[in-house]
């Protein structure tokens, strides 16, 4: 288990990581990274007992008094059950489709930047339970 | 269930990976009926900054200023201006911000039309925003009138791989609870019928 060390920065929400780690890697040696590329930082007290697969992060109490008080939704939860449940391979296609890459990579200002995929009823949610 | 929420995580996951080591960001929400009450403009908003990570350069001193303002005032939340203009200014120092909306048709009417007058003033102010919608399309007209006119779409429909992956598992599922009652022939039987069900829709 690595401690990493803890340096003098701004105090507050430059200690939360945990959402760093949660909304910006998948592979989990890239949450590894993220957590040391950030280490000039003040992050408190991270520990880094990912033996491939949980970070635990601990979070100042004023960043956690910070989020709350932006929003008392937790989307990083719902993201993680989705994740774990998710199978290998669904929706590939989606990514291959002309439309997505287009999206992604399109240049500031040009056509619109939204992405809409919408599924009909009974085949998304409904469709075989 | 074979949903689009698990396109949404996977979109999502994909963006986060294009992402990694430069300065963007990957915001998400699932909308749930279940949390309807919780899932106001404001809040949604508040919910998409608190993920802002600390590592994005320029990212954060915004939300703490505002919140020392506020602790020193009376501690009241933001209201949905304050909070959309916090959210302007602390993403338009990044290269690129995706925001990701799953189910958004799942939302009350009245939080949607505000949620989607303030996606169109982000994007407005902040042309670096992307936006991914998953819903049902009976919304596509609301959607339309605010935002998503001349948008990319995809429809989704779950391929013969998907299903099949999707059917395995449950089976595999199945099995472990009662191996003997899951024959080779019953699993095939099944496999058939619900890919000739799903091409019949």
């Amino acid at each position: 288990m690595d401690t990493l060390p803890s340096e003098n920065g701004e105090p507050g929400l430059t200690r939360d990581l945990r959402h760093y780690s949660i909304s910006n890697t998948r592979a989990d040696n890239n949450t590894t990274n993220n957590v040391r590329g950030d280490s000039d930082q003040n992050i408190g007290n991270v520990l880094n007992s990912y033996s491939n697969y949980t970070i635990n992060v601990g979070e100042s109490e004023e960043s956690l008094r910070i989020q709350g008080w932006l929003s008392p939704l937790e989307p990083d939860v719902r993201h993680r059950a989705v994740r774990r449940w998710r199978l290998d391979g669904v929706g590939d296609w989606v990514l291959r489709k002309n439309e997505f890459e287009s999206w992604s990579m399109s240049q500031d200002g040009s056509r619109n930047p939204t992405l809409l995929c919408y599924g009909d009823q009974g085949v998304g949610k409904t469709f075989i339970r | 269930m074979l949903t689009e929420n698990q396109i949404s995580s996977l979109v999502i996951d994909t963006l986060c990976e294009q992402a990694w080591g430069q300065n963007i960001a990957v915001l998400s929400i699932y909308c749930d009926y279940q949390a309807q009450k919780d899932q106001s403009a404001v809040n949604m908003i508040g919910g998409l900054l608190r993920q802002v990570a600390p590592g994005l350069v320029g990212s954060v001193g915004e939300i703490q200023n505002a919140f020392e303002e506020s602790r020193q005032g009376n501690g009241k939340r933001l209201r949905l201006p304050e909070m959309l203009g916090l959210f302007v200014k602390t993403i338009c120092s990044l290269k690129r911000v995706y925001i990701c909306l799953d189910a958004i048709d799942e939302l009350v009417p009245q939080h949607r039309s505000e949620l989607l007058r303030a996606l169109r003033q982000i994007i407005q102010e902040a042309p670096n925003t992307r936006l991914f919608l998953t819903g049902r399309p009976h919304i596509r007209g609301e959607l339309d009138r605010y935002l998503t006119k001349g948008a990319y779409t995809i429809h989704i429909v779950p391929d013969q791989g998907d299903i099949t992956r999707y059917l395995s598992r449950k089976m595999d599922d199945d099995n472990e609870m009662d191996p003997d009652l899951m024959t080779e022939n019953l699993r095939n039987d099944i496999m058939k019928t619900m890919l000739e069900k799903a091409s019949e829709m």
